[in-house]
């Protein structure tokens, strides 16, 4: 684990300066109920279709587990239940994004995994300032896209910092 | 068996009867007079017996109860009582002789056996032994050590000496002490002594006491005196000679004394105990016959009872020999006069009865010759029964000779003859009456007859002819029907045939529909093959599917390094991007296909459910097909039967033809016969021509008409009769005249031969 994550280290040194611009404005785009989700491509390590999850007791509701990839445990999210819509039955559809937080891997179940797309800095408003509610302050701005809206998430607020503290901390 | 022999045997057996009934009444009569005699003979012996018994017995109280009282007897034992409680008795040695002495007088006055005093406390004080010409006699002496006898044994009825008394140790017969003497009753009892049975007496002995109570001297009993008698060989003697029977004694303990020796076992068992105040003088005699030795007795036995128990019994046996000698002497008197009264009525039962038989022989020689039929015989006449037989036997001859005149006449032919009838009884008048009546009646109804049967000839010959015209025309109206008969049996034939092809072709369609069923079933079968199939493809088609995901996964993968990959990765992007479209079009494929396969699955339901329903459809036409079947072939069968009955019609409607034929011919023929029948008649009429006949004896109505009327119509046939035309007839009057008249028949057996 730790080896990999030294080579991911290291590629993110080398990629740093060239590949900013390249990474910058591109979202990879998932959905959760009926809504359109977007996350920086930066932070996304890959996708991977529906594995067992092994139970970890004393843990965040929203916390569903772990699971073993490719010989690197992570913990994972439930992303309905972090957002406080009513759980669904996964299917056969159902993935888990990796991402990247903080030099922390951790998974999220999504309902479906859509595209990798290019949305420019001008085509994303801000989030709406309407709701103080708990989902707002993970959104990071409203992207447009071909007349529809993607909601683009901020990974770093996905988690609170003492609770994404006691997921790696418990992980470690 | 000769009625003489008859007369003479019946006599001689009346006699025997009478004189061996009267024997055996008199002998059994006799014998119960006898027994009766016997048994009040036995009863008169007992009654003297009984008075003996009686009269030995007061004696031998009196005599006990003197001996108690006489010669101060009551003060002589209180003595010898005191002394012998003072232990001393050589002082009253003198009081025990004179004791001894005093019994010893008694019992040889009174012919006692023994006699003994004892004390209130049962010891003996004195004892007086008789024993046929010697006596013994003695008393006890009383010793603290040892009690001895001092006795004297004299010549019976000698007084004894002072000196002949001797001491002695014991002394047989005599006991010291007697068992409660103060229970011993004044009187005479019985009991068995030394096996005989005697009686004993016993007394008390009183004494003059001083009495405080009264303050007077008080008698008080001091001893007691028994007594024995023995009812010994002596007195049986005196007692059979003074009864005139033998008399024999019997006790518990077997034969005591008798005059017949040989009965010596009586059974005392069968006299029930009795109660204790038994009586000698009402005890019952028991009776019975009695054999011993050669001799055979009648017997009475007189039971003696002691203490309710039956000790004795004396046997009086009365011999029968007196009786059993006047029986026969009486049996031996009545044979002979018996014998003699058979002598004497034997001679004259012979000349009785051969007066009886001769006549009666000559009545069955003239009886003989009656049933030879000779009735030229007179039996002898008389005025005793059988003279007035023979005047009778000679009337029925008369009488018979008369029947017989009569009877030749008739055999005459002649008709007219009278008969007179002697009683309602006159059988044979009777008969010969009847058949004079019966052949006249008969001969004029046959003079009818053959007047009617000539009439009857002629109608029967055109009746024939009208017959044989009617027969051609039943045959002409046969054969039509005939032809039609034929032309309806080949159309039933037709029928038939029809009817059994279109069974068969029902029987096709009925195997097609079966093989329809099957086919249906091979499809449905088929159609579950495809349905199996098709969801097998779907489940490849889900597999495609998820290849496809996992392919968008990959290329969504391949884009996110891309993406990382910055410049260097842009056309890495495109590519993965061309690869995320070909997923998600194989995707939707895969979608379009499932739903297609679907579709499919669900038609094939659709199709089954419609491959069950004519299937269904298919059994019903089946069994329809079946029911069909069955119906063509009944029809079927019932055309042939049909057309094999229409043959039988047809048979029948040319045997019907065949008949008919025949019919003609026999009219023809019958015409003929009728004709021959018509001369048959007329010859009849001559032939009853020959009997005289009694007009008035003739009953019918109108018979003088055809009898006159007859003989102009007279006619005699041409040629006799045919053979196997009919038969004789079997009246015999007829017969003696003319053999040979024919009789037609014409019932349906013999009109079978026209």
């Amino acid at each position: 684990m730790s080896m990999a994550k030294d080579i991911g280290s290291i590629e993110d040194d080398l990629l740093d300066e060239d590949d900013e611009d390249t990474q910058k404005n591109r979202y990879f785009t998932f959905q959760v109920g009926e809504e359109e989700y977007g996350l920086e491509i930066m932070h996304v390590i890959e996708v991977i279709g529906m594995q067992k999850i092994t139970e970890v007791p004393d843990m965040p509701d929203f916390v569903k587990g772990v699971i073993n990839l490719r010989g690197q445990v992570i913990p994972v999210m439930d992303v309905r239940t972090r957002f406080k819509m009513s759980p669904r039955e996964y299917d056969d559809r159902t993935c888990i994004v990796v991402i990247n937080i903080k030099d922390t891997a951790i998974g999220m179940v999504v309902d479906k995994v859509s595209d990798v797309i290019d949305i420019p800095e001008d085509q994303v408003d801000p989030p709406p300032k309407i709701s103080r509610s708990a989902g707002s302050r993970f959104i990071k701005g409203m992207g447009k896209a071909d007349d529809k809206v993607k909601i683009l998430l901020d990974a770093g607020k996905l988690l609170y910092d003492e609770e994404l503290e006691q997921v790696t901390s418990t992980i470690d | 068996m000769k009625l003489k022999n008859k007369i003479l045997l019946s006599a001689a057996s009346m006699l025997v009867v009478v004189s061996i009934l009267s024997t055996v009444t008199v002998s059994f009569l006799i014998g119960r007079q006898n027994r009766e005699a016997s048994r009040d003979n036995l009863s008169r012996s007992f009654k003297i017996i009984r008075e003996r018994i009686d009269s030995l017995q007061t004696k031998l109280a009196a005599d006990t109860r003197q001996m108690a009282s006489m010669e101060d007897m009551g003060a002589k034992i209180q003595l010898v009582t005191d002394g012998k409680k003072s232990g001393d008795t050589s002082l009253s040695e003198n009081t025990y002789i004179e004791i001894s002495n005093t019994l010893y007088n008694v019992a040889i006055s009174s012919k006692l056996k023994r006699v003994r005093a004892y004390d209130l406390e049962g010891d003996l004080i004195s004892f007086v032994l008789i024993k046929g010409q010697e006596t013994q006699l003695g008393f006890p002496q009383y010793d603290t050590e040892k009690t001895t006898f001092r006795t004297a044994t004299v010549k019976t009825g000698v007084k004894p000496e002072i000196g002949s008394w001797k001491n002695s140790e014991t002394v047989a017969g005599i006991e010291l002490k007697s068992k409660a003497a103060e229970s011993i009753r004044d009187g005479a009892n019985f009991e068995i002594i030394d096996g005989f049975l005697s009686l004993v007496g016993s007394a008390p002995s009183m004494a003059m006491e001083y009495s405080q109570k009264t303050n007077s001297l008080e008698p008080v009993k001091i001893g007691v005196i028994i007594a024995d008698l023995r009812l010994d060989t002596e007195f049986v003697r005196q007692m059979s000679e003074l009864t005139d029977t033998s008399i024999n004694i019997f006790t518990n303990k077997g034969f005591s004394s008798g005059i017949i020796p040989e009965y010596d076992t009586l059974n005392l068992d069968r006299f029930p105990d009795t109660d204790p105040s038994w009586q000698l003088n009402l005890q019952a005699l028991t009776f019975a016959d009695m054999d011993v030795g050669k001799g055979s007795y009648f017997e009475g036995i007189l039971p003696f009872y002691a203490q309710s128990r039956c000790i004795a019994a004396i046997a009086v046996l009365y011999s029968k020999n007196i009786a059993r000698a006047n029986t026969i002497q009486m049996v031996k008197v009545l044979s002979g006069i018996s014998i003699f009264c058979i002598l004497l009525i034997l001679p004259m039962a012979y000349v009785f009865s051969n007066s009886l038989s001769r006549p009666i022989l000559k009545v069955k020689e003239f009886a003989g010759k009656l049933e030879k039929g000779d009735l030229s015989e007179k039996l002898p006449t008389g005025k005793d029964e059988i003279g007035e037989m023979g005047a009778a036997l000679n009337a029925v001859v008369d009488e018979l000779n008369r029947k017989a005149g009569i009877a030749i006449a008739i055999s005459n032919g002649d008709l007219q003859q009278s008969v007179n009838v002697s009683s309602t009884q006159d059988t044979l008048g009777k008969a010969l009456e009847t058949m004079i009546l019966k052949m006249n009646d008969t001969i004029v109804n046959i003079q009818m007859a053959a007047d009617q049967v000539d009439t009857g000839s002629s109608q029967i010959s055109d009746s024939s002819q009208s017959l044989s015209q009617g027969a051609t025309e039943q045959a002409a109206s046969l054969e039509e029907i005939t032809s039609s008969m034929t032309e309806i049996g080949s159309q039933t034939k037709t029928n038939a045939e029809n009817a059994s092809q279109a069974n068969h072709l029902a029987a096709t369609a009925k195997k097609d529909s079966i093989e329809g069923v099957e086919q249906m079933q091979a499809m449905a079968a088929a159609m579950n093959a495809i349905s199996e199939s098709s969801k097998e493809i779907s489940k490849i088609i889900k597999t495609i599917d998820g290849i496809a995901f996992q392919t968008n996964l990959l290329a969504l993968n391949a884009a996110v390094e891309a993406a990382r990959a910055g410049k260097h990765g842009k056309g890495f992007a495109v590519v993965a991007q061309e690869v995320r479209n070909l997923a998600s079009r194989s995707a939707k494929a895969a979608q379009e296909t499932a739903q297609l396969i679907e579709g499919s699955v669900n038609k094939v339901d659709i199709g089954n459910q419609i491959a069950e329903k004519t299937g269904a459809a298919l059994s019903k036409i089946n069994n329809g097909i079946t029911k069909v079947a069955d119906l063509v072939g009944e029809i079927a069968a019932a055309s042939s039967e049909q057309a094999q009955a229409i043959s039988q019609v047809s048979l029948g409607l040319s045997q019907i033809d065949n008949v008919t034929q025949r019919n003609t011919a026999n009219a023809e023929e019958t015409s003929s016969a009728a004709e021959e029948l018509s001369s048959q008649a007329a010859k009849v009429r001559s032939l009853l021509s020959l009997f005289r006949v009694n007009s008035d004896a003739i009953r019918s109505g109108t018979p003088k008409a055809v009898l006159q009327a007859s003989p102009g119509k007279k006619k005699l046939p041409a040629a006799s009769s045919e053979s196997g035309w009919g038969q004789p007839t079997a009246e015999t009057e007829q017969n003696d005249i003319e053999p040979t008249v024919p009789f037609i028949a014409l019932d349906d057996e013999e009109y079978g031969k026209y």
